[in-house]
């Protein structure tokens, strides 16, 4: 009886011992970053396939693309696996550098990078239409000597083609590699989604799903050598859970903070807040064809019902204001704002348009808007329209906007590249609201076919001078918001938490960090 | 007895295949554009149909339902669109993982439940009893989603006792997959340190689910020990002059193990269901919290593929505790 | 005269009335004795009347209106103007936990409403008829028994989109077999007894026998059961929202405050924490009362306690 009992505590002391051991930690001198994100909407790391904002920024670490951005910048190109290019009529020419590698130690040459390309319009997965809306096809992309060309349909303007070469799914992936694991004639699809062989500063090493990804520095890279040894993606899904890590060591950045929490990241010491408006944002929209909304009085009104410095505050502030779909930072950016909060013009446009007692409607959110979504529902009851609100899961809810199905949305939008056309498209080009449409975004999906806004969405894509080129999206905005059925919320803000030992954390408006230029202290 | 392990078997086959029709039913009620949401916002709208003729998603109801029960006999439920991947390799993953925890929770509630059970009846009556019940009652109301970021908030942020989540600590490899069992799969390769961490890592997770559960098996401990404290025999003990704990522990607690001991089988299905709350606040990587994503995402195949085999786990579970209460009851004929 | 009369009346029926039902009113009597006599049902009672009260009283006693959004006064702690503090839209905590009562009482009153008929239903149909009906109608219990509830709860209400009435729907689901097997299992046991048998040679018709002879016993002992699901109801729909799949904003519901105001756990940690302890206590409340009722309708138990 005794023994036992001694031998009881002596395993429970053991236990504590361990437990007190690992929670201590001592490591090997190797420097190591730990993030601390939520992982669950990476779906692949296959460039090709990645489309969501966690993933890019991934690869593009991972991964080299032809030209990418200057660090920090959204409008400036810089270099990337291509040292120079040329723009000649409806062709590019990108010279392909010497001496890269890929992590495996192959070389990086022009064929690598045209079998990249032709390989992602093969593949024609989600992240494809950013090439192949310059009417790029397999036989469009040619690798001559150590010099890549894409013909494409028409003239583009040259910055719009070289943003959209900065997207992450122009990364060059090693042919040797995605042919071997060809199955089913995926090009190495199944397997890069978890693996990589690309020459960017890192390497992906592992991937456990719903719990971390790990990266090890690419010693083969061509550009500046990396600081870090390692870095932990961890999966943390709430912010709230990745304050309490970041404040307790746990981790060294904490990727999605809210706004609310900033003060007390400020204020604990040894940590930093960094944040960086995004070109992101968050929209409401009505049906264009649906009564009452499909009048343009009625929509006026709504518009005018609606306060978006409360829905700012709601928010706990830190976003920026924005009225139009170009964001703040982009080029051809309107500040001005067409229909201006005003609840008495909102009763009187319903009067006269033949709504004096308000009228009944369903308001769609997804669930990471229903603050948003209860402010606006406060606030179109105030002048009598009395709202339904419907939170419901993302995917439920592209459902059944899909198929136009939807009254009131709110929902958020991010340019893929950093030019005016990408936004313009979706939320002004349609000519049809069949299912005929070329373009079956935003505007389609609310059922509002606006030929006016359409050709100048057209009309703007091609024009080669600037200066021209602005007042054509300038003019376009301004009908945009008095007309149309679209008003933004806001503009997002990512703000991340950091540990004092980390520094030289870049980011752009597109949510792009060189991972090679981040310092770490011990 | 043999006719009724039978009839029960069957029984057991007949709900297996009812569930799966059910759940397979039920997913495809489920108003969603999952492909669609898998591809993006931006994607556009040939890529979406494109898919959905390559999943299958376009054909006659009847007829995805005969390809799902084709799939369902090799344990296939297709791709996972949020993983990519099989959803059966998913679950290969998950299920180790809240079979882990669910094991330890039931542990911790087995111990602390059957030992403040009988201190209970026992003092019957006096406080140690009445705060058992009330501390069971309170474990029988708690959400276990709050408990959680009780649990988090104070045991972690402000006392530093346990980790804030996950399954094991950044700079910790998994160990080379044996069973999926953190916990085993360590021991067999030998990485102690591993083992340790993991162990730290279900402390949290456990506790919550343990309490809980810890509150299920102290009151049946209780009201079994209870009667059966009240039954002749154990008087005639008593007046025999044996000591108390004999008599308690001999002669008492055998006989009213019966009931505990489906209780535990009980629980162990109630953990299941636990695990989903508790997973998703400590985001613990188990089966539950790959349910709830898969239901959040609309991701159909896992949906089908997690709840299908919780189901299955559960139905088992309650499988056992009926053919135990059955060979070990003495008053029950069949 | 005629009142007097009357009064008469009165006085000897309700004399005979209750010598008719002596041993009714004295079960009565030891009910009421045996709850006051125990202090947890007592407690669990006062906590479910403070319940009731606040549900039904909430626009007198609730200090400010539950879905008012104050934007300049977010995320206040708790103070002399706002009991519990106010949330991220400056709505006051101790407000929104008063109308909460309502909205957890409607979801306890509506499942149990959709599920001890339909259960009764069924489980009379079962047991009296037997048969193939029996067979089908248990086996159906059957499959729904084997879900975990809250993960059958979580598909319907997925399947039939998040909202306060399909989350009732879906625990309604998820409960009906248990109502089901009891009301089945007292249907069989009251069969045999002779004094059915007696009506049935008598020539009732099976409807007769089935409303007036079996039905009163089933429903005591249902209600005895509902009362202990009650808790559960709450717990399970708590869950729901919490997971985004139940009640919508800005309703004024527990498990939905929980979820929102984890965020704000750490630096606002009242958000999050007052809501969960209403849940706590209601449910805490009803396992109480369910308990003690059990006890007290348990003649084993009963005999025990004497």
């Amino acid at each position: 009886m005794l023994k036992s009992k001694r031998t009881l505590i002596l395993s429970l002391m053991m236990t504590l011992a361990f437990v007190l051991a690992i929670s201590g930690g001592v490591y090997a001198a190797e420097k190591v970053m730990v993030i601390g994100m939520n992982t669950s909407p990476i779906v692949s790391l296959d460039p090709a396939k990645a489309y969501e904002f966690e993933g890019s920024w991934i690869l593009d670490n991972v991964y080299d693309k032809l030209v990418r951005f200057k660090p920090g910048s959204a409008s400036e190109i810089e270099p990337g696996i291509a040292e120079s290019w040329e723009f000649s009529g409806n062709n590019i020419t990108f010279t392909i550098r010497d001496g890269a590698k890929f992590s495996n130690g192959d070389p990086v040459d022009a064929e690598a990078v045209a079998y990249s390309l032709k390989r992602v319009v093969k593949l024609a997965q989600a992240p494809s239409w950013v090439i192949t809306q310059f009417g790029v096809t397999e036989d469009s992309i040619k690798a001559i000597g150590n010099k890549v060309q894409i013909i494409m349909d028409k003239a583009y303007s040259p910055s719009l083609v070289l943003s959209c070469m900065t997207y992450s799914v122009t990364g060059t992936v090693n042919p040797k590699v995605a042919e071997e694991h060809n199955v089913e004639g995926d090009m190495g699809m199944a397997y890069l989604t978890e693996n990589s062989v690309g020459s960017g500063p890192y390497k992906l090493v592992s991937w456990e799903r719903n719990q971390k990804l790990l990266f090890e520095v690419n010693e083969n890279y061509w550009g500046t050598k990396p600081e870090i040894d390692k870095i932990i993606i961890i999966d943390v899904p709430e912010s709230s859970s990745q304050l309490l890590q970041l404040k307790g060591g746990t981790i060294d950045v904490a990727w999605n903070l809210e706004h609310d929490q900033i003060p007390d990241v400020e204020k604990t010491k040894g940590v930093y807040t960094l944040s960086k408006p995004q070109f992101k944002l968050i929209y409401f929209g009505m049906n264009g064809q649906t009564p009452p909304t499909d009048n343009v009085l009625v929509r006026r009104a709504v518009k005018s019902a609606i306060d978006v410095e409360a829905v700012i505050k709601a928010v706990g502030g830190g976003v920026t204001e924005l009225h139009t779909f170009i964001p703040k930072g982009m080029f051809a950016y309107y500040d001005g704002e067409e229909v201006p909060y005003n609840p008495e013009k909102a009763k009187e446009l319903l009067a006269e348009a033949g709504y004096p007692n308000g009228f009944e409607i369903t308001l769609t959110v997804p669930d990471f808007l229903s603050t948003e979504g209860t402010v606006v529902k406060s606030y179109l009851e105030q002048v009598g329209i009395k709202t339904n609100l419907e939170v419901i899961a993302y995917t439920t809810l592209l459902g059944k906007y899909r198929e136009q199905g939807l009254e009131l949305v709110m929902a958020r939008w991010g340019a893929d590249y950093a030019d005016p056309d990408a936004n313009a498209k979706p939320f002004a080009h349609c000519r049809t609201t069949s299912d005929e449409a070329t373009i079956k975004q935003l505007a389609w999906r609310n059922a509002y076919a606006n030929p006016e806004f359409t050709d100048m969405v057209e009309k703007a894509a091609f024009i080669q001078d600037r200066d021209e080129r602005e007042k054509v999206y300038l003019e376009l905005q301004k009908k945009w918001q008095s007309d149309g059925i679209f008003k933004i919320l806001y503009q997002m803000t990512i703000q991340l938490g950091l540990n004092d030992r980390v520094g030289n954390f870049i980011l752009n408006e597109l949510t792009q960090t060189p991972w090679e230029l981040i310092t770490l202290k011990d | 007895m043999l006719k009724y392990v039978i009839k029960r078997l069957i029984l057991f086959v007949i709900v297996i295949f009812g569930v799966v029709t059910i759940t397979f039913f039920i997913s495809h009620v489920i108003p969603a554009d999952p492909v669609g949401a898998i591809l993006g916002e931006n994607a556009p709208q040939e890529l979406v149909e494109k898919m959905e003729r390559q999943l299958g998603l376009d054909l006659p109801l009847g007829q995805q339902y005969t390809r799902y029960l084709k799939g369902l006999i090799n344990w296939n439920f297709g791709i996972s669109l949020r993983t990519q991947k099989q959803v059966s390799e998913d679950l290969r993953v998950y299920f180790p993982a809240t079979m882990e925890l669910a094991f330890l929770a039931l542990f911790i509630a087995i111990i602390l439940g059957i030992s403040i059970g009988v201190i209970s009846a026992v003092k019957r009556n006096q406080w140690q009893d009445n705060a058992s019940r009330v501390f069971s009652l309170v474990g029988i109301s708690m959400p276990a989603f709050w408990l959680g970021l009780l649990f988090i908030l104070i045991l972690y942020y402000h006392l530093g006792l346990i980790p804030a989540g996950g399954r094991l600590s950044p700079h910790i490899s998994p160990p080379p997959m044996v069973s999926g069992l953190y916990l085993l799969d360590s021991l067999i390769a030998g990485q102690f340190r591993t083992f340790w961490d993991a162990l730290y890592h279900l402390l949290g997770p456990a506790l919550v689910l343990g309490w809980i559960q810890t509150a299920y098996i102290c009151r049946v401990t209780r009201s079994s020990m209870l009667e059966v404290l009240n039954e002749e025999y154990i008087r005639t003990a008593r007046v025999k002059g044996l000591r108390e704990r004999v008599v308690i522990f001999k002669h008492a607690f055998r006989n009213a193990s019966i009931p505990i001991l489906t209780m535990i089988g009980i629980s162990f299905g109630y953990m299941l269901e636990g695990s989903v709350l508790t997973e998703t606040v400590f985001g613990y990587p188990g089966l539950g919290r790959y349910a709830v994503n898969s239901f959040l995402s609309l991701d159909l195949n896992a949906v089908i593929g997690s709840v299908t085999l919780i189901a299955i786990c559960y139905a088992l579970s309650n499988l056992i505790v009926d053919l135990l209460y059955a060979a070990l009851d003495p008053r029950i004929k069949y | 005269m005629v009142s007097n009369l009357a009064k008469e009346n009165l006085q000897n029926w309700i004399v005979s009335w209750g010598k008719r039902h002596s041993s009714e009113i004295s079960d009565f009597k030891e009910t009421v004795y045996l709850i006051k006599k125990s202090p947890l049902t007592m407690v669990g009672l006062a906590v479910i009347l403070i319940l009731i009260i606040m549900a039904i009283f909430a626009p007198y006693i609730a200090p400010y209106d539950p879905v008012a959004m104050h934007l300049d006064n977010r995320l206040a702690p708790p103070s002399k103007a706002h009991l519990l503090g106010t949330d991220e839209l400056g709505r006051d905590i101790l407000s929104r936990i008063i109308y909460g009562a309502g909205v957890a009482l409607k979801i306890v009153l509506i499942v149990l409403a959709i599920d001890l008929p339909l259960g009764i239903l069924l489980g009379l149909a079962a047991g009296y008829f037997g048969g193939w009906i029996d067979e089908i109608i248990m086996r159906i219990a059957d499959i729904f028994m084997a879900f975990p509830r809250l993960i059958l709860a979580m598909a319907i209400g997925t399947a039939l989109g998040p909202s306060l009435r399909n989350t009732m729907i879906a625990i309604a689901l998820t409960m009906w077999p248990v109502y089901a097997r009891l009301a089945r299992g007292e249907t069989l046991s009251i069969k045999e007894r002779t004094f059915i048998e007696a009506e049935r040679a008598l020539g009732t018709s099976n409807f007769r026998i089935l409303v007036f002879n079996i039905l009163p016993i089933c429903v005591s002992t249902l209600i005895v059961r509902a009362t202990l699901d009650m808790g559960n109801i709450i717990r399970i729909a708590a869950g729901m929202s919490f997971l985004g799949l139940g009640a919508q904003p800005p309703t004024p519901d527990w498990g939905l405050m929980v979820s929102t105001g984890r965020n704000f756990l750490i630096n606002q940690w009242w958000v999050p924490t007052f809501p969960g302890f209403a849940i706590l206590l209601a449910v805490f409340g009803f396992n109480l009362l369910g308990d003690g009722i059990r006890d007290i309708s348990d003649p084993y138990l009963r005999r025990g306690r004497q």
